[in-house]
């Protein structure tokens, strides 16, 4: 392995840690290994740790027993961003049909069956667009924020708090199972249906369709859980301040969330009312809006825990942890 | 008791196995590594290795010397002493119990003496 492959693997550490530790890192490489090959283990190892420290960069676990609750905020946006992504789904699986039905060139501009005129689909699909930018975002931020805590919690935490999340942990894998086998035994018995089976004339298919928006919630919860323990458990480190600025652009993300479904069912409502009452084409049912209430108030409520969670319940930065 | 020492013991074994080796004097981090695997018979990966002394650093169990070059040496504190101290007779009593229920607890589970084997058959 090169030099350059072996500082490469160093640059994995947090610059802190590289400046403390990286230089005894490669004497250590080439003392073991000279200029030759260094095992995969020993790469694998070196990676395994780095990660670990990148983590412990965000979250460490407290030493002393009087850390009060230092993410106690961080837990709020975490269930905020729970509730986003159950309103979310229900928002994608109301809002689906209006995608399919808009007119396209390939029907001139307009089309008997469709929902939205072509002058109101650029503002649908400006919002639309928002709601999924400001989505990926939030998850991604939220996937930072949560990883380094179950991270540290499992590797560093005290044995029972490490059992606790492995306990639940178990409970959100086997939700996923689920969640998934539900799935595909939908999409399996869907290609039987009609396309009027599939949105509302079939009973059987409605209920299986409220079971898996169940078992989805419950897993999601199931996995914030997790997330949310093991954050008790630890504390923010060195990064604290970048941990609370993600926290914030988190729940930023979840307003701009809120917003844009809010303004796409505004538009809709102007521009095709239809899509939301019983004459929407295949829609059976009397009216779409106590689930677009429900969806919405999902999204702005979690927005708004969120936002007391990354504002008013910040956490604080602790001492530094490594010195020279 | 057993039970008792089993929760003291140190959960992280890499910063048992360091501070045992530096307690037989001061090593930089290869030689630490090579000195716990002729010891203990586990070869510590340079991550794992350097992440457990830099755990150990911070609880102040062990501090750095100067460098020589590339190898910084490391050496036990008081305190360090004081853990290592601790974690060995944590696991003296823990041997110790199990000495004794090998010893008693399990005869019953020993064959009675019986004929020998080529007399059996």
């Amino acid at each position: 392995m090169s030099a350059r492959a072996r500082r490469a693997l160093v640059a994995l550490y947090p610059a802190s840690w590289r400046a403390r530790y990286g230089d005894e890192v490669l004497g250590f490489l080439d003392e073991e290994h000279g200029t030759g090959r260094v095992p995969a283990r020993t790469v694998v190892d070196l990676a395994r740790a780095a990660v670990v420290e990148r983590a412990r960069e965000a979250f460490d676990v407290p030493t002393a027993a009087a850390h009060g609750d230092a993410t106690a905020g961080l837990r709020l946006v975490l269930w905020g961003w729970c509730a986003c992504v159950v309103g979310g789904i229900g928002f994608a699986k109301l809002s689906e049909h209006a995608a399919v039905g808009v007119p396209t060139a390939a029907t001139g501009g307009g089309c008997d069956s469709c929902y939205l005129a072509a002058h109101s689909l650029a503002a649908a699909d400006a919002s639309h667009a928002v709601v999924q930018a400001a989505a990926l975002l939030g998850l991604a931020i939220v996937v930072a924020l949560a990883v380094p805590a179950v991270i540290v919690a499992a590797t560093r935490a005290a044995a029972p708090v490490r059992r606790g999340i492995a306990r639940a942990g178990i409970v959100a894998v086997a939700g996923s199972a689920v969640t998934a086998g539900w799935l595909a035994w939908m999409a399996v018995w869907a290609r039987g249906l009609t396309t009027a089976q599939r949105n509302g004339t079939d009973g059987r298919y409605e209920l299986a369709a409220v079971g898996l928006a169940v078992v989805t919630t419950a897993t999601l919860a199931a996995w914030t859980h997790v997330a949310t323990r093991a954050m008790s458990s630890v504390a923010p480190a060195r990064a604290a301040r970048t941990v609370t600025a993600l926290a914030r652009m988190a729940a930023v993300a979840m307003a701009a969330v809120a917003v844009a479904v809010a303004a796409w069912w505004v538009v809709v409502a102007r521009n095709a009312p239809g899509f939301l009452g019983p004459a929407a084409g295949f829609r059976t049912t009397s009216s779409q809006w106590p689930l677009v209430a429900l969806t919405e108030a999902l999204i702005v409520g979690g927005a708004a825990v969120a936002l007391v969670g990354a504002w008013w319940r910040a956490p604080t930065p602790r001492r530094a942890r490594v010195s020279r | 008791m057993p039970d008792r020492a089993v929760a003291h013991l140190p959960q992280n074994d890499p910063g048992l196995l360091i501070l045992l080796s530096l307690a037989g004097g001061d090593k930089h981090g290869h030689a630490l590594s090579r000195d716990i695997e002729h010891v203990a018979g586990v070869r510590l990966g340079p991550g794992t290795l350097y992440g457990a002394i830099a755990r150990l650093e911070e609880r102040g169990l062990i501090e750095p010397l100067a460098a020589d070059g590339r190898r910084r040496p490391y050496r036990l504190t008081g305190d360090g002493l004081a853990a290592l101290d601790e974690a060995v007779a944590a696991l003296r009593r823990l041997a110790a119990a199990g000495d004794e229920r090998l010893a008693t607890g399990t005869a019953r589970l020993r064959p009675a003496p019986g004929p020998a084997l080529g007399w059996a058959l």
